[in-house]
């Protein structure tokens, strides 16, 4: 395996300037998945001869001086709840019926596409996106790169481990209730969270209908807003994408955060999870730090409704699989996850008014947090307050026990953007991230503060040692 | 008291859904409904949300082509 640039945004520089081919990177990924893959379950599936072919073809579009943007000639992976047209979809579930999306490419992955990159495969997930791991099923465990001993975080679990160990340079998540930031915290790479309705979800199988963002992982916020560049904007087969001008996510990237003003939030993140990692509140201190020493105005404030609004996701969130997987779980339950077999079925336990309820208390937690953003432009939290668990403990606990140490849901609720960026490492050697939310509608604004976060430190350039050889260890 | 309550609650709607979990997940389901139920009912007690219209909208003229179509 060679040296190759750790970013998309490098590698893409690399490309136009003619210092390496699209072939050569994804002979590079797929040399990486070959070697790393066994270990850490990212691919569901491979499409290696498909990635040669469009390698190829992306180096003589180049060559044609045919420039199809930031994407083209990037090997990417695709989270295996999208449809895509060279494999089957499987929501990484014995359910899904294989014939769904057969032959079909979502809308993102028809952008993707279009842009010119490379999609080395499908991404392991959990079952639809949900719940934990089941290690009876005959899927592969994915695995956390920084301690393979630990869970990469999920439901996109693939996309997070998968760029982390630099398999592919980006992918694509799914957030219903933190699984793009997730896998983007515990994985040490950064993750986005467009606003609901910035990217269309048609062709990608539903966990909460009203809950469920299409967004990158990568490696770097800039790369991340490369991604989210190429697949959002409204389409008329999707209910739920806004028609709204798109911007240009990559403009104004100039490492200053001048006239920024940023709301910290700690009452609702810190000191309230007796099992939060002793290194998160300085990490996230010192993160915070740095955002003032850009130029940012820092200020603390407090999210109202802050617990209500996680109520209400779960709510909403479970009703909605619920209406989906009903008939499903009554004529084979056995088929599905262990954790699922239990949280779907609680989605039939709460009252058709308890769902409206939910979505009322919705609309208050947005109004109060629109007050909030009155004063500031982005508000900071840290992304979690306990690391990637091992798989032990993950599997003792249940899901829930997973989000007491996340701090992702609340954004999903009220729908607006989040961006992870990894802000450090606690003693034993695995990733925190500070978490930044703005405005609905405005990543650029995250993009840029990532960005500039990320001009001045190197967290996000870590490689773990599992992949120390081809890039230099952490 | 409430325990019994609320276990006679999910087992009447897991019936009327047709769905029959089993005995061990259907007791994971029972500890995850007693931990949501009061921060549901505690929904129904927020001030701000007694004339709030919820977030669901609904289109009459649907303008949609289906996905896949």
């Amino acid at each position: 395996m060679t040296q190759i640039p750790l970013t998309l945004t490098d590698a893409g520089a690399a490309l136009r300037a003619g210092e390496l081919t699209s072939v050569e990177l994804v002979e590079e990924s797929i040399a990486r998945a070959d070697a790393f893959d066994d270990q850490l379950g990212v691919y569901l599936a491979r499409f290696d001869d498909y990635a040669r072919g469009r390698a190829a073809q992306a180096d003589a579009d180049f060559a044609a001086g045919v420039d199809h943007g930031p994407l083209q000639g990037i090997p990417v992976g695709v989270k295996d709840i999208l449809a895509m047209a060279e494999g089957p979809t499987t929501a990484q579930s014995l359910v899904l019926d294989p014939a769904w999306g057969e032959g079909k490419d979502a809308i993102v992955v028809e952008r993707l596409k279009a842009a010119g990159a490379v999609i080395t495969g499908k991404l392991s997930t959990m079952e639809f996106a949900s719940a934990l791991p089941d290690p009876e099923k005959p899927f592969p465990l994915p695995r956390n790169p920084w301690n393979t001993d630990t869970w990469p975080g999920g439901s996109s679990s693939g996309t997070g481990a998968g760029v982390a160990a630099g398999l592919f340079y980006t992918g694509i998540g799914t957030d219903t209730g933190g699984s793009i930031r997730i896998p983007a915290i515990f994985c040490g790479v950064s993750g986005l969270m467009p606003t609901f309705g910035r990217v269309p979800n048609a062709g990608c199988v539903p966990l909460g209908y009203s809950l469920d963002h299409i967004g990158p992982l990568a490696r770097s916020a800039r790369d991340c807003g490369a991604m989210l560049q190429t697949f959002a904007g409204a389409d008329p087969r999707d209910p739920y994408a806004v028609d709204l001008p798109v911007p240009d996510f990559l403009a104004g990237l100039d490492g200053s955060l001048a006239g920024v003003r940023i709301g910290v939030e700690r009452a609702n993140h810190l000191g309230v999870d007796a099992e939060e990692d002793t290194a998160v509140a300085a990490t996230f201190e010192a993160a915070v730090e740095r955002l003032g020493a850009l130029g940012a105005t820092v200020v603390q404030v407090e999210i109202p409704h802050y617990a209500e609004a996680l109520v209400a996701a779960m709510i909403t969130c479970v009703s909605e699989a619920a209406a989906y997987h009903r008939e499903d779980l009554r004529t084979r339950a056995e088929d599905y996850f262990r954790a699922n077999r239990s949280m779907y079925p609680l989605g039939v336990c709460f009252t058709g008014a308890d769902y409206v309820q939910a979505q009322r208390v919705r609309r208050v937690a947005q109004r109060s947090l629109a007050g909030v953003f009155t004063d500031v432009d982005l508000i900071a939290t840290p992304g979690a307050v306990r690391v990637a668990p091992t798989y032990e403990r993950m599997l003792a606990g249940g899901t829930f026990d997973i989000l007491d140490g996340v701090h992702t849901m609340y954004w999903d609720a009220v729908g607006n953007p989040a961006l992870v960026v990894p802000m450090g490492f606690n003693a034993g050697g695995l990733p925190l991230s500070l978490q930044l939310a703005a405005r609905p509608f405005e990543e650029q604004l995250l993009v840029r503060a990532g960005d500039a976060y990320q001009q001045a430190t190197d967290w996000h350039l870590r490689v773990p040692r599992l992949a120390a050889g081809v890039a230099s260890a952490a | 008291m409430a325990l019994t309550n609320e276990t006679a609650a999910v087992d009447a709607m897991l019936d009327a859904a047709g769905l029959s979990p089993a005995p061990a997940e259907r007791e994971q389901l029972l500890q995850m409904y007693a931990l949501f139920k009061p921060g549901v009912e505690a929904l129904y007690a927020l001030p701000e949300a007694r004339y709030e219209a919820p977030a669901l909208v609904f289109q009459a003229e649907p303008k949609l082509t289906a996905w896949g179509a």
